[in-house]
C-alpha cells in the first residue's frame, strides 16, 4: 500500500489540493473561502455561546471559553465526518477510473482523507489565530494538535476503506453512514461536556472510538493539558487497527469491486 | 520469451450476477453455503501471444468480451482464471480524456492524467514538449479544459497518450472520434509507433485499421476466440458471421477454403465465376478497361420457381473496404428461377476505373428485397484481379474519376 501511495503521490496531492481549490471555483475570492468558512463558524459559535446562550465551562469562567471548547472538538469532527461520508462514496464516484485503469482503489480514498486533513489543518490554524487574537492563551500543548488531527484522519481513512468497499456491493451503506455520522456526533462530547451526561450514559464516551481524538484536542486547546498516556495509546491503536482492518477487507474483496461498479 | 510483448494463457473472467442486492447479503451471511447468484462467463480460455513490435486486431460483436479482455490486460480487472503477462508499460486508450478535470488547465491535466496512469513526473517533463507540439494547442494550455472545444479536448488527450511511449498500446474504438485530418494524424502516429517497435492491440468494428495495421487478428464471440489468423481473413469471417446473424434462419453454414468464405442457405448457388475482357479470361487490367464479371447460378430443389432473385457483386481493395457494389435489384432487373435444369448466367459489364493495385470480387445471390434477410449464397473473394498502371497515367489514388482541367486568367478575386 505504501509503495502505491509513493507511485501515485503526485496524483493524490494534486487532487487533494484541487478539491480544496475547486470547492469554491467560480466565486470571486475562491480559495480564501477555505479560510473564511471556519473563521465565520468560530465567530458565530463565539457570539452565540458567549452572548446568547451564556454557556460556561466548569473551571473556566471566561466569556469565550465555551466557544473555544466547542470549536476545538467540532472543527476536527467536521473534517473527520467529511472524510468518512465522502470516503464511503469514493469508489462509486471514481468508478470510471477504476473500471479502466489499473490504479489502486485506495488512492481515491487517500485523496479524500488528505483533502479533509488539509481542511482540518486550515481550520485549526484559523482557530489558533483566533485564540491568540482574543487573548485566551496558547500553550505548548498546541503541538499535539497536528498529531491528533493526523491520527484522526488516519482513523477516518481506515473507516472509509471499509465503508467504500462495502458500499460498492450494498449501495445503502452511504445512506446509513450519513445517518449514523449525525448520531455519532451527538454521542460524543463535542457540543456538550462529558460532565453534563447522566451517570448512566457516561460509558458511551469510554467505548466511543472517536472520543480519545476529540478529547486530546479539547484538552490541548482549552485546558492546556498534554494527552494522557492511555489516550495517546488509544489514538494510535484505534487508527492503526482501522487502517489494517479497512485495508484487509479491501484486499479480500478487491477482485470483485471493479466487477460491480 | 523475451520477444513476447503480451502473453495470455487461458484467460477467463466470471462475473457474478445477483438478481437482487440482498442476495449477496444472504450469501455473505451464510458464509457462502447459500448460492444466490448466477455465473456469467465474459471470457473463456482466451490464449494468444503477441510479439514485440507486432500488432493484434480484435473483432467481435458487441458484448463478446473484447472490452473485458482489454481491461484485464490493462490491469483494471482481475481475471478469474488463467494468467497473462505484459512486458513493459501498457497504456490504454480505452477512453480519451477519462482523467481530465474540466476546471484544470490543459497543462495541469497533462500532469494529472499522466500521474493517474502511473507515469513519473520527471518522465512527463521530458515528454512535455512533444506532447504540446503534437497537440498544436500551445496557446491554450493555460486555459481550463472546460473552455476547450470537443475537438481540442480530443487532440490534447490523444497527444498525451500517443507521446508517453508505452511498450504496449491498446486502442479501443477511440480513433473513431475527431475530424478526418485528426484521424489521419492518429493513424500516422500509430504507424510511427509500430515502426518504433511498440506493440499495438486494436479493437475496432471498422475493418480498415485492422487490415492496415495488424499482423494478426482474433475474433471473439461469447467470450471465446472463435477464429484467429491473418487480419483480412478474420475480418471476412467476422463480416460473414454478422451477415448470417441478420437472418432468421440458422442454416448459415459457413465454409472456408483457400481464403474464400462462403455462407448462405444454399437454396441457390454460384457455381462458377470468371472475369474477362471481350471473352478473353484474364485478371490483370489497365485502369479504365472494360471488363465483364460472369456469374453462373444454379437453383436447388428448395428454391421456389419464379421467386424473385437479387444477384450482385462487390469490389474490395486490399484493406477489405468495399469500393463499389451493385446488384440486379438496384438496377431494376427482374431475375427468377424459371427452370431448375438450366443455369442462370448473369454478366456485369463494368468499366474498371480503379487505381493500380490488387482488388477482390465478392458475389452473392439473395432474396429480392431492399434489406435482404435471406441470403442464399454469399462468396467472399470469389475472384481477384489486378490493375496495372498505364504508362500515360494521369492520376493517383484508388479510383479514377474522369477529370477536365480548364485554365483562365482572372484579374482579381
Amino acid at each position: 500500500m505504501i509503495r502505491e501511495f509513493i507511485q501515485y503521490r503526485r496524483y493524490i496531492f494534486s487532487n487533494a489540493i484541487g478539491e480544496l481549490k475547486f470547492k469554491y471555483v467560480g466565486s470571486t475570492i475562491g480559495v480564501f473561502w477555505n479560510v473564511l468558512n471556519p473563521f465565520f463558524q468560530i465567530l458565530i459559535f463565539t457570539f452565540v455561546f458567549s452572548n446568547i446562550m451564556l454557556a460556561r465551562l466548569p473551571g473556566l469562567e471566561s466569556k469565550g471559553s465555551f466557544a473555544i471548547y466547542l470549536c476545538s472538538g467540532l472543527l476536527g469532527w467536521i473534517s473527520f465526518s467529511e472524510c468518512v461520508t465522502r470516503g464511503t462514496n469514493a469508489f462509486m464516484e471514481n468508478g470510471t477510473f477504476l473500471k479502466k485503469l489499473p490504479i489502486p482503489e485506495h488512492v481515491f480514498v487517500a485523496q479524500i482523507s488528505l483533502s479533509a486533513l488539509m481542511s482540518a489543518a486550515v481550520s485549526y490554524s484559523v482557530l489558533l489565530v483566533f485564540v491568540l487574537v482574543t487573548g485566551h492563551g496558547v500553550a505548548l500543548t498546541w503541538l499535539i494538535v497536528p498529531l491528533s488531527i493526523g491520527l484522526m484522519q488516519l482513523f477516518g481513512f481506515g473507516l472509509s476503506l471499509f465503508f467504500s468497499t462495502i458500499n460498492v456491493f450494498f449501495r445503502d451503506v452511504s445512506q446509513l453512514i450519513s445517518i449514523f455520522i449525525g448520531l455519532w456526533m451527538w454521542m460524543t462530547p463535542i457540543v456538550y461536556t462529558k460532565d453534563i451526561l447522566p451517570e448512566s450514559f457516561r460509558w458511551i464516551s469510554s467505548v466511543n472510538p472517536i472520543y480519545p481524538f476529540v478529547n486530546s484536542l479539547q484538552n490541548a486547546i482549552v485546558f492546556h493539558q498534554w494527552p494522557s498516556r492511555s489516550n495517546l495509546f488509544y489514538m494510535v491503536i484505534i487508527s492503526f487497527i482501522s487502517v489494517v482492518f479497512g485495508y484487509s477487507v479491501l484486499l479480500f474483496l478487491r477482485k470483485e469491486i471493479r466487477d460491480n461498479l | 520469451m523475451s520477444d513476447t510483448a503480451v502473453y495470455a494463457d487461458n484467460l477467463s473472467k466470471k462475473f457474478k450476477v445477483y438478481k437482487k442486492p440482498y442476495h449477496r447479503l444472504l450469501e455473505w451471511a451464510s458464509f457462502g453455503s447459500l448460492n444466490c447468484h448466477e455465473d456469467f462467463w465474459a471470457l473463456k480460455n482466451v490464449s494468444f501471444r503477441l510479439k514485440k513490435g507486432e500488432s493484434l486486431g480484435i473483432v467481435g460483436p458487441n458484448g463478446a468480451g473484447k472490452s473485458t479482455l482489454l481491461k484485464i490486460l490493462t490491469g483494471a480487472l482481475f481475471p478469474t482464471a488463467g494468467s497473462y503477462s505484459v512486458n513493459g508499460r501498457v497504456v490504454s486508450l480505452l477512453e480519451l480524456g477519462t482523467g481530465f478535470h474540466p476546471e484544470l488547465t490543459g497543462l495541469q491535466n497533462i500532469h494529472n492524467s499522466a500521474s493517474l496512469l502511473g507515469f513519473e513526473p520527471s518522465y512527463v517533463e521530458k515528454k512535455l514538449n512533444d506532447i504540446i507540439e503534437f497537440s498544436g494547442l500551445k496557446d491554450f494550455l493555460d486555459r481550463p479544459v472546460k473552455t476547450y472545444s470537443s475537438g481540442m479536448f480530443v487532440r490534447l488527450a490523444f497527444s498525451l497518450f500517443a507521446n508517453l511511449d508505452p511498450d504496449v498500446y491498446i486502442v479501443d474504438e477511440a480513433l473513431a472520434v475527431g475530424d478526418v485530418f485528426f484521424q489521419q494524424k492518429c493513424y500516422a502516429k500509430l504507424e510511427e509507433m509500430r515502426n518504433n517497435g511498440v506493440s499495438i492491440i486494436i479493437v475496432s468494428h471498422d475493418p480498415a485499421p485492422i487490415v492496415k495495421f495488424c499482423d494478426h487478428a482474433i475474433m471473439i464471440d461469447h467470450g471465446s476466440i472463435v477464429y484467429s489468423g491473418k487480419p483480412d481473413k478474420v475480418i471476412e469471417m467476422y463480416q460473414a458471421k454478422e451477415f448470417g446473424k441478420r437472418g432468421h434462419e440458422q442454416d448459415y453454414n459457413i465454409t472456408v477454403s483457400e481464403g474464400n468464405i462462403i455462407y448462405g442457405n444454399r437454396n441457390c448457388e454460384i457455381i462458377k465465376s470468371n472475369i474477362h475482357s471481350n471473352g478473353q479470361e484474364k485478371n490483370t487490367f489497365f485502369t479504365g478497361e472494360q471488363a465483364s464479371i460472369d456469374l453462373y447460378l444454379k437453383c436447388s430443389d428448395k428454391m421456389a420457381l419464379n421467386e424473385p432473385l437479387n444477384i450482385g457483386f462487390q469490389i474490395k481493395n486490399r484493406f477489405g473496404s468495399v469500393l463499389y457494389g451493385t446488384n440486379t435489384f438496384w438496377n431494376k432487373i427482374e431475375v427468377s428461377c424459371k427452370n431448375r435444369h438450366n443455369l442462370i448466367k448473369c454478366s456485369f459489364h463494368v468499366c474498371l476505373n480503379l487505381g493500380p493495385g490488387e482488388y477482390t470480387v465478392s458475389a452473392a445471390v439473395a432474396e429480392a428485397k431492399r434489406h435482404a434477410e435471406t441470403i442464399y449464397y454469399w462468396s467472399e473473394n470469389i475472384t481477384k484481379f489486378q490493375i496495372l498502371e498505364k504508362p500515360d497515367s494521369n492520376f493517383g489514388g484508388e479510383v479514377f474519376l474522369p477529370v477536365q482541367i480548364s485554365l483562365t486568367e482572372v484579374p482579381e478575386l
